[in-house]
């Protein structure tokens, strides 16, 4: 049995419940689905079934002229649909199911025999069932089989056919609350109460008349067919949710209604399916999944949609890559598993679609290309955004909602497979330019898998599995556990010395000193990931926003093994995206030919390079572009007011204008540049991070933005001083200058407050052991050392009694508990001898300085 | 942790109602000044000889300041400060009590420093009273309950609150502290 004929059953019985009345576009798309459907049937020599679904077609776009209600059409399409599926999926043989019969007579007699016509079907079927009677003896069964025929009937929610709608359901529900379960009854309930208050709760009549149909069929299997409730489960539609959002949740019931039909009916993929899954797949629009199964997805997930993406992007280069093949397949087939088993039903289904999609590209069928690709990768984006709202509904603890997004691409990935579809003439659905961005900031905060940094080779499944998910915790608490354990061995290795005075026996010191020095560095290896999967991400973007602004260019990726703290990793996304950004869209010439003209390529290269040099780490995002052009730079700077229009500026110094705030040369705000990131922002990103960022460009042949970054946020350099008996550490970075003062170079404002005269300027300093309050009594100043440090656009001192040394330390929070009382503190390290030095922050120190001031 | 620490955390809501029935259990006594104290057990992780604290600056008498355990950063509290017991000069049987306390999901270190440490007491809960009414000047937000002992009262300490009541002080402004 094709899955493609299931599928398009599925398809139908989905758009089903959007249909809400006769000539809307919905109706039209129904329409077509089933057109489609009866001539994939046609193959499979079902006459019956052809003509039951050609009889759909037709009474849906001929009905008003026919004087069919909607609610009888819909009626007898669900009937019909209902019935391919008992055929196609339990194995009915279509010999022993009767479709709505006598063709003829229906389009062509009034209303009430087509009433019997269709109702026809269910009696004559169930009867046909090998175990009918047996839980007849109640009168419930009538009242199905009424209410089923008044269904027919009804057309509107104030109609007198829905009050006897009502009345037959009263009954009914009067019969099964003699025994009958409780989920029974409460199904015929909510049936009730939609009739009565769908349209106050923003529910279509189409959707309330497809959930008391579905809660009725499922009465009817229960009660003809002999099946427990247990296996049943219920449509409901959400009458809770409604204040919230009516038109959302009208969509997203009707989503989710049409998931759980799906199940209930025991219809989509055969092959996947667990009958356990049934019990909650379908629910209802809110879905409360178990949180491990969740967060073991969302791991899951997370991985292999990486893997997905690398590797679709080396199909797009090389459609035929068998080996990329296979690993994007595998990756969604495994992400449709985990969905699975975490019963996120929308998730697997899509993961299914475009499964079936690389199956028909490694079958030879379809090209992975230009459109297909954008399909693709609009699919894999919207597979993200659900596994992120996954994540987040995990994180806060809301609820999860389905909503319909999405859907859209089962169908277009369905209309491929099925061949239906011209590509070229496919429109990706849009959302999606926005979803690799939007990405990064929220998956930053995501588990951290120090694991996948052991991997270079991300194609192959075997390096995969070696990598061990750790802890982010667990890894630093190993990495202060060598830190302490290096410093305990110098203790030991001097206190050994001492006692020996000659120097036997110590080469069992110095082996143990070789041991910690090696776990010291392997610790610090640890949280090193490779840059690699950023400029995968940064491939994608020249992707898209090639294709999109019509520049052809390519992303060259140097040094992608280049290895950067996890931390830094993460707050390097936004930044690196944005530069990638800014050369497609303004470093790269308007067009190919222009770029033609210049004597260049038609497609311009963008090169992003990692590398070590001199303890740091260099990022490089060059383009073969035209350059800055510095009259416009300059021109743009003095119409801000960024500079004086006199000011002589160095090449340099004008490149470094891009950085300023607000500063834009772009002659109009487009989709891309607009985005309101400036390049101050990507200064400031980056600084945050203790590193530095640099142009130099030259005209017609390019730019290079080079970023300068520390190895690791977590060792910074200090300088440590000494105030009365403590030691503190100030931040190099934030040092000036170090200054032994003179008398004369001193003055003092009113007798308090202390200045030094520094190269003609006279900067306030502080004395560190006041603001600390760890003495009364003033040293005299020139014993001691005044630290001068730059704050915005001024100078400012801190007066210490000594500087010891410069050193590298590891920073370590001083936790939640102390961060009320350590104000002026940033942090603490453990000094070589054991001890704690306390890291200043020296802005908040000076604040604090100036704020004890003004108290006295 | 997460096992241990829901007990805890009820007993202390239960001593809010007035209920003392989940307080039996072992206590680790030290004594201070002239008073013997018990915490929880369950809630110390080591006990340390005293060590080299260094102090955060401006920060309240009752915070001695931090120490390295074993790489990692933990407050001690100056528990004589802490309840305005009068300061004494150290002693080589001082030492500090490491204890751990979830709050917000995350397991926080603390040490108190103490004179010395005692000994480990069953304490069942037929022997524990509900803190005594002394007055207003009296503090007992930090107090489970009263427990004998033979001849002597210990007094059971709330690590809990002791830890809570960390991160409720205040900044004291240099200038307005005069040492």
């Amino acid at each position: 049995m094709s899955n493609h004929t299931i599928d398009s059953i599925d398809l139908a019985v989905l758009k089903l419940m959007e249909v809400d009345d006769f000539h809307t576009p919905e109706a039209d798309e129904l329409a077509s689905i089933l057109t489609e459907l009866s001539n994939s049937l046609n193959t499979e020599e079902t006459p019956a079934a052809v003509e039951a679904v050609q009889r759909c077609v037709h009474s849906l776009k001929h009905g008003p002229e026919e004087k069919m209600a909607f609610g009888q059409v819909i009626q007898a399409i669900s009937q019909t649909l209902t019935n391919l599926q008992d055929i196609k999926q339990h194995g009915k043989s279509s010999v022993s199911t009767t479709f709505p019969q006598k063709p003829a007579a229906e389009t062509a007699q009034p209303t009430p025999s087509m009433d019997c016509d269709v109702c026809e079907p269910v009696t004559e079927q169930d009867f046909m069932q090998p175990a009918p009677v047996n839980s007849g003896s109640d009168n419930s069964i009538d009242y199905i089989d009424q209410a089923v025929l008044k269904l027919m009937e009804v057309d509107t929610f104030d109609s007198p056919e829905t009050d006897e709608l009502t009345d037959i359901l009263n009954d009914l529900l009067g019969t099964l609350k003699k025994g009958s379960s409780p989920e029974a009854i409460g199904a015929v309930e909510r049936c009730l109460h939609n009739l009565r208050h769908g349209p106050e709760e923003g529910y279509s009549f189409g959707q309330v008349i497809q959930t008391t149909s579905q809660t009725l069929s499922c009465l009817q299997d229960v009660k003809l067919h002999g099946k427990s409730y247990n296996e049943i489960q219920f449509p409901e539609l959400t009458a809770d949710e409604v204040e919230t959002d009516q038109t959302s949740i009208q969509e997203s019931a009707g989503y989710a209604e049409a998931m759980a039909l799906a199940e209930v009916l025991n219809t989509t993929d055969p092959g996947a399916h667990a009958p356990s899954r049934r019990e909650d797949a379908q629910q209802d629009v809110l879905f409360n999944g178990d949180p491990d199964m969740l967060g073991l997805f969302i791991e899951d997930a997370t991985e292999h949609l990486e893997h997905v993406e690398a590797d679709l992007l080396t199909l797009e280069q090389n459609p035929h890559n068998p080996e990329a093949l296979d690993s994007a397949f595998r990756s969604f087939h495994s992400v449709k598993g985990s969905a699975g088993f975490a019963q996120l039903v929308p998730i697997e289904k899509i993961a299914h679609a475009m499964e079936e999609m690389l199956d028909m590209a490694r079958d030879g069928k379809l090209t992975l290309q230009n459109q297909a690709m954008d399909l693709t990768l609009a699919t894999l984006d919207c597979i993200r955004m659900w596994v992120r709202r996954v994540q987040t509904s995990l994180d806060e603890g809301t609820p999860l909602i389905f909503t319909s997004e999405g859907k859209e691409y089962i169908t277009q990935i369905r209309a491929i497979v099925s061949g239906e579809v011209d590509l070229k003439s496919l429109s990706v659905p849009k959302q999606t330019s926005t979803a690799v961005v939007e990405e990064e900031t929220t998956s930053s905060g995501s588990s951290v898998s120090a694991g996948s940094s052991v991997e270079t080779e991300s194609s192959s499944q075997a390096s995969r599995s070696e990598a061990v998910r750790v802890d982010r915790h667990r890894l630093d608490e190993l990495i202060d556990l060598i830190g302490e354990l290096v410093i305990t061995e110098s203790m030991v290795t001097a206190e050994v010395h001492q006692l020996q005075n000659h120097h036997q026996d110590t080469t069992t010191c110095s082996q143990l000193r070789k041991i910690t020095r090696e776990l010291q560095e392997l610790s610090l290896s640890l949280r090193m990931m490779p840059i690699h999967g950023l400029f995968q991400k940064a491939k994608r973007v020249v992707r898209d926003l090639s294709r999109k602004l019509n520049k052809p260019a390519e992303l060259v990726i140097e040094g992608a093994e280049t290895e950067l703290d996890k931390s830094i990793l993460d707050e390097l996304s936004d930044p690196i995206v944005h530069l990638i950004r800014n050369s497609v869209d303004h470093g790269i010439e308007a067009t190919p030919e222009d770029r033609v003209k210049a004597g260049k390529p038609r497609t311009a290269e963008i090169t992003v390079r990692a590398f070590h040099k001199g303890g740091n780490i260099y990022v490089e995002i060059e383009d073969d572009g035209r350059g800055l052009n510095r009259e416009k730079l300059v021109s743009r700077a003095i119409e801000r007011g960024i500079i004086n229009p006199n000011q002589e500026l160095t090449n340099d110094e004008i490149h470094q204008l891009i950085f300023a705030p607000g500063f834009s040369t772009a002659e109009q705000v487009t989709e891309v540049s607009g985005r309101g990131v400036g390049m101050d922002v990507v200064r400031r990103n980056i600084e945050a991070l203790r590193g530095s960022v640099h142009v130099t460009s030259t005209p017609g042949v390019g730019t290079i933005i080079s970023l300068r970054l520390p190895l690791t946020l977590a060792i910074i350099d200090g300088m440590v001083v000494r105030v009365a008996d403590q030691r503190y550490i100030i931040p190099t970075l934030s040092i000036v200058h170090q200054m032994h003062p003179q008398q004369e170079m001193l003055s003092t404002v009113h007798g308090r407050g202390e200045m030094v005269a520094v190269r003609g300027q006279n900067v306030p300093f502080h004395r560190l052991a006041q603001v600390f309050g760890l003495s009364k009594e003033k040293k005299p100043t020139c014993e001691s050392t005044i630290i001068l440090i730059e704050e915005k656009d001024r100078l400012a001192g801190l007066l210490v009694d000594e500087v010891i040394g410069q050193q590298q330390v590891v920073i370590k929070s001083l936790g939640t508990t102390l961060s009320e009382v350590s104000v002026g503190i940033a942090g603490a390290a453990v000094m070589p001898d054991g001890e704690i030095g306390l890291i200043l922050d020296v802005h908040s120190v000076l604040e604090l300085a100036r704020g004890s001031r003004n108290l006295k | 942790m997460t096992t241990c620490a829901t007990p805890s955390v009820e007993d202390a809501r239960n001593t809010k109602s007035g209920s003392q029935r989940n307080l039996a259990g072992k206590y680790l006594t030290f004594q201070l000044a002239e008073e013997q104290f018990g915490l929880q057990i369950l809630k110390v992780r080591e006990i340390i000889g005293v060590m080299k604290v260094t102090p955060i600056p401006n920060s309240p008498k009752s915070i001695r300041g931090v120490i390295n355990l074993r790489g990692k950063i933990v407050p001690v509290m100056d528990l004589r400060a802490k309840l305005e017991l009068p300061t004494a000069e150290s002693d080589r049987k001082n030492c500090i009590i490491v204890t751990e306390v979830e709050r917000d999901g995350e397991s926080i270190e603390m040490g108190i420093l103490v004179d010395s440490v005692c000994e480990v007491l069953d304490i069942p809960s037929g022997e524990i009273e509900p803190p005594p009414a002394l007055g207003d000047d009296v503090d007992k937000t930090l107090i489970l309950g009263m427990a004998k002992a033979g001849k002597d009262v210990k007094i059971l300490l709330d690590v809990d609150q002791v830890v809570a009541s960390m991160g409720t002080l205040k900044l004291t402004v240099p200038g307005s502290d005069k040492k």
